[in-house]
Formats: structure tokens, C-alpha cells, sequence
């Protein structure tokens, strides 16, 4: 008897952990909030393993810690690094409630209505600029679908193109910068915010060119798929001449001073671009709002805003002017700024800003502290080495393991958001990535690391690299049918004359772009590694 | 039960309160970022400032910069509880959402006792730890100049997860109640309760929303071609 306790009990010393990572999968799946199921689940393991007097209680004291941070590492509340997500979801709400974006999807219509595809391209365009901002997949797929599904059926384009345009382009917004991922990833993988959200830029703008690229080639062989649309439609009065000279002549005149003053030394204590983009946005507020409902209006009021304001966040960031969080705060400032000139800023619209805020911010971050009860019981228990034994067990090629990797990503795509993914799996994959570093040093084009120095540098660069995978990876697993995330979210707001299949059918070629565009990624890592060098320097 | 549903009120308006005042707090983050952008990156304002810095003695900066995430642990740490109530929190509804209400009001009550329930508890009693530990020893910041007392903020997190425990009781007596109570207590139960996956209330109103601008569009359509 006393041997088989033995037995059992040896078995659950090495074997514990994969239990747990067992039972997490089932509780998952009951649909319990994910915060509650995992940290359950690692109370239920912790307390099974003080019983059998693998931990003590202070394990618990841990966690607690590990969720205050402060110690420069991945605490959730002590971080100055993540003071930027309820800024950049304040930013991103407050814009769509203060009905910029809306503007800005009807200003890109009338800009577009030439080219073929028009009314689809000015969704991807959307989805490009605004993606900045939402960041969590249901929230920018429900918005963007209520913005342009209406008015692209109602111009006559096919349900699949329409649809499939709509769910592609707004999870653009995971992947292109700034975006609640890439600041969450950055994190837990111990890496420069700033320096991965510049490495994203060239990836994401690839993936949207290559939907433009696709859009523009059916409206051109099948026009009856993507109608283009009258001008007597859109109800314009024509533009004034002296208010195009005048905003033009400003905006020179804005850029000479500046320049002037930079080369020329004058006033060093002022920051002459800065003057001269607070110029050239003042001016287009003001023009644009003597033009009224004219084409040009109509760019200066609804075009111009949203760019000042990706250009303010992701310039700053850029220069090196300001961490990402200043530049998330000054963005969310920025966005009550417009709101306020735009004339929608009410006590109304900000109380409902506020509490879309911080009812997102409860949810990214009440999945943080389970997952970090997780990973802090899991490492305990030695889950850690567990994974990393089996795997040195399978005996794989470094890019085999990748590809199981990457491949386990996209499956799990298919059920979990991002926040579960990140928070729960990546803390696990990293390490493993870690340790693969030099085998793809000769891919990164690096030499083979020889002392310590460059293996930590090595080890820098493939994890940037990996997060970039793993971005593009997210985003094409949910749009991938039939389990794709965002088609479900898509399906539950969009009118019910559109079928499921027809959602299916459009995203295909969409998603298939997707796996041209992470397959690029990973024979040529220099689009996501070239253009941070290029920035920061090595 | 009806004493339980009146806890359950109770704790809601609680939760709900604390919730939704702690977001105003946004405001002075966003104002405190603003300033400490302005006074520390604009030339002009900066060497102003550290004039100030050097007659004081202390730099705003240091103390601005600790703000910054005094603020957002207060935000995060409170708004728990609203989130469960208004059931933001993130759910895998794969399954769940084929599951009649009443499978699923039993799957939820037991799912609380056994994961819900005891992981908030030791985040409490730790959490208590972890503010009493910074209040005996007085703990102050971590940079000279900061900002003090930081068992304040450390306060927190006890509390964040005392009003998400409160925000989980209410809901468990409100599950309590809808499985076992009479028909009237069920139904005011059912009314409060906002945990079940298919009455996907918002996601119906903007449907509707799509389609009625639809209508509109196609009517107004229609009307420009006959006049033209």
C-alpha cells in the first residue's frame, strides 16, 4: 500500500503540472469568465500541491507580487509601461463615440469613389488608420460592420466582398501599431514597446496593401461585385478656391518658418516642427470649419484629424520624443481634443467613454492577474521544465519546432482572443524561443553568437521577430472559417439578410493573403527587423 | 431568499458605484501625462521647471511619473467587479451558448463555489498582506522624490478584490435564487442577472440598428432614382 502511494505520489511530482494544463483546457471551454477559470484552477492546483507539500502557502504571496510588479518586470499595476492601455482604449473609444471615425469613413468614400473598389477600399484605409485604435477584435469588427456594411450593400456590393473586407481589415488592428497587443506581448516578453511597435509597421502596411491590391483587381474584372459610386450622391457643394490657396499657403509658409528655425538657430528653446504641425492642425480645424459641406471641408474636418492624430502617437514614439506611454496619453488627449472641436464632446458621450474604458480595462487586466496565478503556480510546480523536456524529447529541427509553434497558435486562434493567448501562452512559448535563438541567427542574417553579449543580442531579435509572427499568425487565425473569431462577431451584427456562407466565401481569398503575407515574414525577417535598426540603431 | 436577494442588491450598487466613479479618474491621468509631457519635453517649459527643481529641492516630474501609475492601479484594481457585473470579462462561449439559461445558471453557480470563490478569497487575504506589510514598514518610494506612503495605493488591492468577491456574492445569491426560488424571486433573479450567453442583448440592438439604417439607405436610393 505504502509503495503505491509512492508511485502516485511521484507521479504527480513530475506530472502535476501537465494536469494542470489539462484541467485549464476543460475549464475553459465551460465558458466561465477566463479570468475566474484560470485562477481557479491555479488556486485548486496550489492548494492540491501544498496538500502534498510540493509548495507552502506563501506561493499565494507570490502571485500577489508578481501582479504589483515593481521591480521593472511584468506586474500589472506598479508598470509604468502598461499606464499606456487604459490611454490608448480611452483614445480608441472616445473616437469612435465622438463619431470621428465615422467622419472619416464617409470623407475616404468620396476621396475613393474613382478608383475601383472604392467604397472597400476605404474600409481597408479605415481599418489601417483606425486600427490604431480599438484593439480588441469583437469591439472593432462590431464597430466597423455597423459603419459600412449598411452602405456597401446598399451600393449594391456582393455580401461575400463586403463582409470579407470588413472582418479582414478591422483585426488590421491587433497587428498595426499602436495597438493593446503589441504593448501586452512587449511586455511579458521583456521587450521594447517602442521598438516592437516600430517593427509591426512595414508587416501591417504590407498586409493592407496587399488587400488594396486584391479589392482593386476584382472591381476592376467584376465591376458588378463593387459598383462605383455617382458623385450626385454624396451631396457636396462645390469647393472654394481661395480656402484651398489659403490652407496651402499657411501650411508653407508654417513649414519655411520651421525649418528656418532649426537650421538657422533662432529660438532654441522652441520646438519649431512641433509650432509648425500645431500650425498647420490649427489651421485646417479652422478653414475646414469655414468651408462647411464642401469637398475639401469635408478632408480638412473628417480626413485630417484622425492622421494628426496616429501622426502625433507614432511620430513622437518614432523621434524618440516620448515613451509609448506619454505618447498613449497625449493620443487619448488628442482624441477629447477632436471630439471637443468636432462639437460631439457632451457629459453624456464622456460617461459612456469612461465606462467602456473601464469596463476594458477590468477585462484585459482581471485576465492578467489569473494568468500571472497561472504561471506563477505552473513554474512552481515545474511545469516549465516539463514542456521544455517533452519538447527536447520530440526531437525536433528548430524550424519544425517553430512551425508547431506557430501552428498551436492558430488553432488556439480559433476559440481564445488575443488576451488568453497572449497572457496565458506566450509567457510559456518565450523561454522555448529563447533557447532556439541561435539556430536562426544565420537566418536573421547575424553571425553565430559567440560570447554572451550576442547570444542576448541574438536572443533580442528572433524574440522581436517571433512577436511579429505571432501578430500576423492572431490575426489571420481569426479570420480563418469556420471557427474565425471575427466572423462570429460579424455574423451577430450584420444584417440578417447576409449568410454565414457568404461571410465564409468572402474571407477566403482575404485569409489566403494572410498566409502570403506571414509567409513573407518568415522567409524575409528583415520587414519586421529593418526598420526598428534603421530607427534605434543597434 | 429574499434576504439574499437584497445582499445581492446591496453588493450590486456597491460594485457598480465604485466602478463606475473610479473611471473618472482618466481624466487626471490624461491631465498628468499632459503635463509631465509638456514641462519635461518641450524645451521652453523645461528649463523653466528645473529652475523650479533646483530652489525646491524636489523634482514634479518624479512625483508626476508615480501618479501616472497611482492612477491606473486604482482604475484597474476597482473596476473589477463592475466588469463581472456588466459581464465584460472575456468568456470562451463556444459551447456555453448552446446550453439552455437554466444548464447554464447551474454550470455558473457551481463554477463560482469551486474556481471563483476561493481564488478571490486568497487574493484578499494576501492582498491584505501585501498593503499591511507596506503599512508597517512605512514604505515610501522607490526614487527619492516620489511620491510616499505607497501602503495608500498598495490598499488597493485588497479592496479591488474585496469588491470583485462582493460582485461574485451577488451574483451567486442571484443564481441561488433563480434555481431555487419561488417563481417571483426567480424571475427578479433573471431580470438582474446578466451572465447568459444567448440573450446577447447588444449584439441584437445593433443588428436591428444595421438593418433599419439599411431600409433607410435603399428607400432613400430608390427615392433619387425616381426623381432623376
Amino acid at each position: 500500500m505504502v509503495e503505491l502511494w509512492e508511485v502516485i505520489y511521484d507521479h504527480l511530482y513530475v506530472y502535476i503540472g501537465a494536469y494542470m494544463f489539462l484541467a485549464l483546457a476543460l475549464m475553459l471551454f465551460t465558458g466561465m469568465p477566463v479570468a475566474f477559470a484560470v485562477g481557479g484552477i491555479s488556486t485548486l492546483f496550489a492548494f492540491w500541491a501544498i496538500y502534498l507539500e510540493f509548495l507552502d502557502w506563501p506561493i499565494f504571496y507570490q502571485i500577489i507580487q508578481r501582479v504589483w510588479g515593481g521591480d521593472g518586470a511584468s506586474g500589472a499595476v506598479q508598470n509604468p509601461i502598461l499606464v499606456a492601455i487604459p490611454c490608448f482604449v480611452f483614445m480608441g473609444t472616445m473616437l469612435e463615440k465622438s463619431r470621428v471615425a465615422e467622419d472619416l469613413l464617409h470623407i475616404l468614400q468620396v476621396m475613393l469613389r474613382r478608383v475601383p473598389g472604392g467604397l472597400a477600399l476605404s474600409v481597408t484605409l479605415m481599418g489601417t488608420i483606425m486600427a490604431a485604435t480599438t484593439g480588441i477584435i469583437g469591439a472593432s469588427v462590431v464597430m466597423i460592420t455597423l459603419l459600412a456594411l449598411p452602405t456597401m450593400l446598399a451600393r449594391g456590393y456582393s455580401p461575400a466582398l463586403a463582409t470579407g473586407t470588413i472582418a479582414a481589415s478591422s483585426t488590421l488592428g491587433i497587428l498595426i501599431p499602436p495597438s493593446i497587443m503589441l504593448v501586452l506581448m512587449a511586455n511579458l516578453m521583456a521587450i521594447s514597446v517602442g521598438n516592437l511597435f516600430i517593427g509591426a509597421i512595414i508587416p501591417g502596411l504590407l498586409l493592407s496593401g496587399l488587400y488594396f491590391f486584391w479589392i482593386m483587381t476584382v472591381a476592376t474584372v467584376k465591376p458588378s461585385m463593387a459598383p462605383s459610386m455617382e458623385l450626385d450622391e454624396l451631396d457636396l457643394n462645390p469647393t472654394n478656391p481661395s480656402n484651398t490657396y489659403l490652407f496651402l499657403g499657411i501650411s508653407v509658409v508654417a513649414i519655411v518658418v520651421a525649418y528656418l528655425g532649426v537650421t538657422q538657430g533662432i529660438g532654441e528653446d522652441i520646438n519649431w516642427p512641433l509650432v509648425a504641425f500645431m500650425t498647420i492642425f490649427g489651421s485646417a480645424m479652422w478653414i475646414g470649419k469655414r468651408e462647411g459641406n464642401t469637398l475639401l471641408g469635408g478632408i480638412l474636418k473628417g480626413f485630417v484629424p484622425p492622421i494628426f492624430l496616429i501622426v502625433m502617437v507614432l511620430g513622437s514614439i518614432f523621434a524618440g520624443w516620448a515613451t509609448p506611454t506619454e505618447a498613449a496619453g497625449v493620443g487619448a488627449f488628442g482624441a477629447l481634443l477632436l471630439a471637443w472641436i468636432n462639437g460631439t464632446l457632451s457629459m453624456d458621450v464622456l460617461r459612456q467613454v469612461i465606462h467602456r474604458t473601464s469596463l476594458t480595462v477590468a477585462m484585459i487586466f482581471f485576465i492578467f492577474v489569473g494568468a500571472t496565478a497561472f504561471s506563477t503556480v505552473f513554474r512552481n510546480v515545474y511545469g516549465e521544465d516539463l514542456i521544455i523536456e517533452f519538447i527536447e524529447h520530440l526531437n525536433l529541427t528548430p524550424w519544425l519546432l517553430l512551425f508547431m509553434l506557430m501552428g498551436t497558435i492558430f488553432l488556439m486562434g480559433f476559440f481564445f482572443d488575443f488576451l488568453e493567448i497572449t497572457l496565458i501562452i506566450l509567457p510559456v512559448f518565450t523561454p522555448i524561443i529563447q533557447t532556439l535563438a541561435p539556430a536562426f541567427a544565420s537566418h536573421l542574417g547575424m553571425e553565430d553568437p559567440t560570447n554572451a553579449a550576442q547570444l542576448v543580442n541574438v536572443q533580442a531579435q528572433v524574440t522581436y521577430w517571433f512577436a511579429i509572427l505571432v501578430a500576423v499568425n492572431l490575426q489571420t487565425s481569426f479570420l480563418t472559417p469556420p471557427f474565425g473569431f471575427a466572423l462570429f462577431y460579424m455574423k451577430g451584427v450584420a444584417p440578417s439578410t447576409v449568410k454565414m456562407q457568404e461571410i465564409y466565401r468572402g474571407i477566403i481569398p482575404f485569409v489566403l493573403l494572410q498566409l502570403v503575407g506571414l509567409a513573407l515574414v518568415v522567409e524575409f525577417p528583415a520587414l519586421a527587423l529593418w526598420l526598428p535598426e534603421q530607427v534605434f540603431g543597434r | 431568499m429574499d434576504a439574499l436577494l437584497n445582499i445581492s442588491a446591496l453588493f450590486d450598487r456597491i460594485a457598480r458605484w465604485s466602478g463606475k466613479t473610479i473611471g473618472w479618474l482618466m481624466l487626471p491621468l490624461i491631465a498628468v501625462i499632459m503635463f509631465d509631457v509638456v514641462t519635461r519635453k518641450l524645451d521652453y517649459t523645461r528649463l523653466w521647471f528645473s529652475d523650479f527643481t533646483v530652489e525646491y529641492g524636489y523634482s514634479i516630474s518624479t512625483i508626476m511619473q508615480d501618479l501616472q501609475w497611482h492612477f491606473h492601479a486604482a482604475i484597474l484594481m476597482i473596476s473589477f467587479g463592475f466588469g463581472y457585473l456588466a459581464n465584460a470579462h472575456v468568456r470562451v462561449d463556444v459551447f456555453r451558448e448552446l446550453l439552455p439559461q437554466r444548464t447554464q445558471a447551474w454550470n455558473e453557480f457551481v463554477l463560482l463555489i469551486f474556481l471563483g470563490i476561493p481564488f478571490l478569497a486568497m487574493m484578499i487575504w494576501y492582498g491584505w498582506d501585501l498593503f499591511e506589510i507596506s503599512f508597517w514598514q512605512n514604505e515610501g518610494s522607490d526614487s527619492m522624490t516620489g511620491l510616499d506612503y505607497r501602503w495608500f495605493i498598495k490598499f488597493f488591492v485588497p479592496l479591488g478584490f474585496i469588491i470583485a468577491m462582493m460582485a461574485t456574492l451577488a451574483t451567486l445569491f442571484r443564481l441561488a435564487a433563480y434555481l431555487f426560488g419561488d417563481a417571483a424571486q426567480k424571475a427578479e433573479a433573471k431580470d438582474k442577472l446578466e451572465i447568459f450567453a444567448d440573450d446577447g442583448g447588444a449584439l441584437e440592438e445593433a443588428r436591428l440598428e444595421a438593418e433599419r439604417i439599411l431600409r433607410e439607405e435603399a428607400e432613400a436610393a430608390a427615392r433619387l432614382k425616381k426623381n432623376g
